[in-house]
């Protein structure tokens, strides 16, 4: 593709170690960021623009190939050719237990069958979405 | 002048405690390298996060933020918006759980003390640790209590306390004003083993001009970076110029919403993680002292103890000597 490229920050503080704090960091041709409004695609020579990250997957193009990592909210920040995402978790597709991510949505489900209160079932929604993410994201390996 | 046998007694409780501080001192010394490591670790988070505030707030127009009903940012000096009169603040104080580490919390306390003193009438204390609430508490000062908190602050402790925040600044109390109008920062910084510097730092609202100052711009005279209590050097490129070109998605609220928690929680993490370097520094520095102090305690008593035993053996001889004379 084109020869300007962006790079790409993944932050996510929780599992930052000593050796690096990036998740990910790496000169790419474009990033699809999941955003509260939907999808947005970020190419080299964009505008500044902050975005608010909804649940999701992030998708990142480089040379013909596509990666895919589940981002779970935070904030994104495009400037100069830099794309920095900040959030509680990332997680490439090799980091997800399926077993346990499918174990948690059945007790989710569960939890919602046994209730009738509609704010504790909209409680769980959060949870719920992160667990089909995960799913979703272990599938498309 | 006390038997030989207390000195004795005294000498060996003194030892006693000088093996102990000395332990300590060692306890400290290794706890302090790998509070050095997770200081390191939250440096490059740190900086991306401020990067990210900066480019974000410092672009928005100070009119734009005329219209919110809360807003989280104040612009002061330049572009100033009228503020409002009466302040009410909320001080996050950083201390540690245990005591044995000489004057590191009660110089923060006091730091904390003269500041409120001079700026506020009865404000809000949040204390992070439990040396600063006993001290707090004690005085009768305004608490509130967030949450236990650990030696080892981590991450979702820094995300708690930062969303409770937010959720204060953004409450009204019974007389319809704002709970809280401003949230300081109270945590000591760490320059050398032997120099720690208790530090108060405005967190909310954030500040353009205070963050263009540490960026690197606008910068006061006889003034680093380091001086404004940053951790790590921010990378973003100072500009001078407004580029009202940032677009804000899905809106500025929104992404306001948003920012501000993350720059709140990770300047927290970043104070706990070097407040937590202090009170090992602080600790190893107020052990060695104690031993030291300890091993020139036994020597004294040791000398004491030599020179009764010798003034009995004296006494001996020269009743001895008495006795054989009057029996001449």
């Amino acid at each position: 593709m084109a020869d300007k490229k962006i790079e790409l920050r993944v932050i996510a503080p929780t599992q930052a170690t000593t050796k690096s704090p990036y998740k990910y960091r790496k000169n790419v041709d474009m990033v699809i960021l999941r955003c509260t409004t939907g999808e947005l695609g970020v190419l080299p020579g964009r505008v500044p623009c902050s975005m608010v990250l909804d649940l999701g997957i992030l998708r990142v193009f480089d040379e013909d190939k596509e990666v895919h990592m589940a981002v779970m909210g935070g904030i994104a920040h495009v400037n100069n050719d830099v794309v920095t995402v900040l959030s509680d978790s990332a997680q490439w597709p090799e980091d997800i237990k399926v077993d346990e991510v499918t174990k948690t949505l059945e007790t989710l489900e569960r939890k919602v069958s046994e209730t009738d209160n509609i704010l504790e079932k909209s409680s769980y929604r959060d949870d719920f979405r992160r667990c089909k993410i995960q799913l979703e994201l272990a599938e498309k390996q | 002048m006390p038997s030989m046998k207390a000195i004795k007694r005294r000498r060996m409780t003194v030892k006693n405690i000088s093996q102990i501080t000395k332990a300590m001192n060692l306890v400290a010394t290794s706890k302090l390298q790998r509070a050095r490591a997770a200081l390191a670790a939250v440096g490059k988070p740190v900086q991306a996060t401020f990067d990210v505030v900066y480019n974000t707030v410092n672009d928005i127009d100070p009119y734009a933020m005329e219209s919110f009903e809360r807003p989280f940012i104040a612009f002061s000096e330049e572009n100033k918006i009228a503020e409002p009169p009466a302040r009410n603040a909320a001080y996050v104080l950083i201390t540690s759980n245990r005591g044995l580490c000489g004057g590191y919390n009660t110089a923060v306390c006091k730091e904390l003390m003269k500041h409120a003193k001079a700026n506020h009438i009865n404000p809000i204390i949040i204390p992070l640790g439990s040396k600063g609430r006993d001290y707090f508490k004690r005085r009768g000062a305004n608490l509130r209590e967030f949450s236990a908190f650990e030696d080892d602050p981590t991450f979702a402790d820094a995300k708690n306390v930062a969303d409770q925040l937010v959720k204060m600044y953004e409450t009204r109390n019974d007389n319809k004003a704002w709970m809280i109008d401003e949230v300081y920062l109270v945590y000591t910084q760490f320059h050398t083993v032997l120099n720690l510097e208790p530090i108060i730092r405005k967190v909310l609202p954030i500040d353009p001009a205070y963050l263009r100052r540490v960026v690197g711009t606008d910068l006061h005279e006889d003034e680093t970076w380091e001086d404004l209590g940053f951790f790590s050097r921010p990378t973003a490129k100072p500009s001078s110029e407004l580029n009202l070109n940032i677009e804000y998605e899905p809106g500025i609220d929104e992404v306001l919403r948003a920012v501000v928690p993350w720059y709140l929680c990770m300047f927290i993490h970043a104070a706990l993680a070097s407040s937590a370097l202090c009170e090992q520094a602080a600790r190893m520095t107020s052990m060695d002292s104690a031993t030291k102090n300890a091993g020139d305690i036994i020597e004294n008593l040791t000398l004491m103890f030599n020179r009764q035993r010798q003034s009995i053996i004296t006494q001996e001889i020269t009743e001895i000597v008495s006795g054989a004379n009057a029996l001449k």
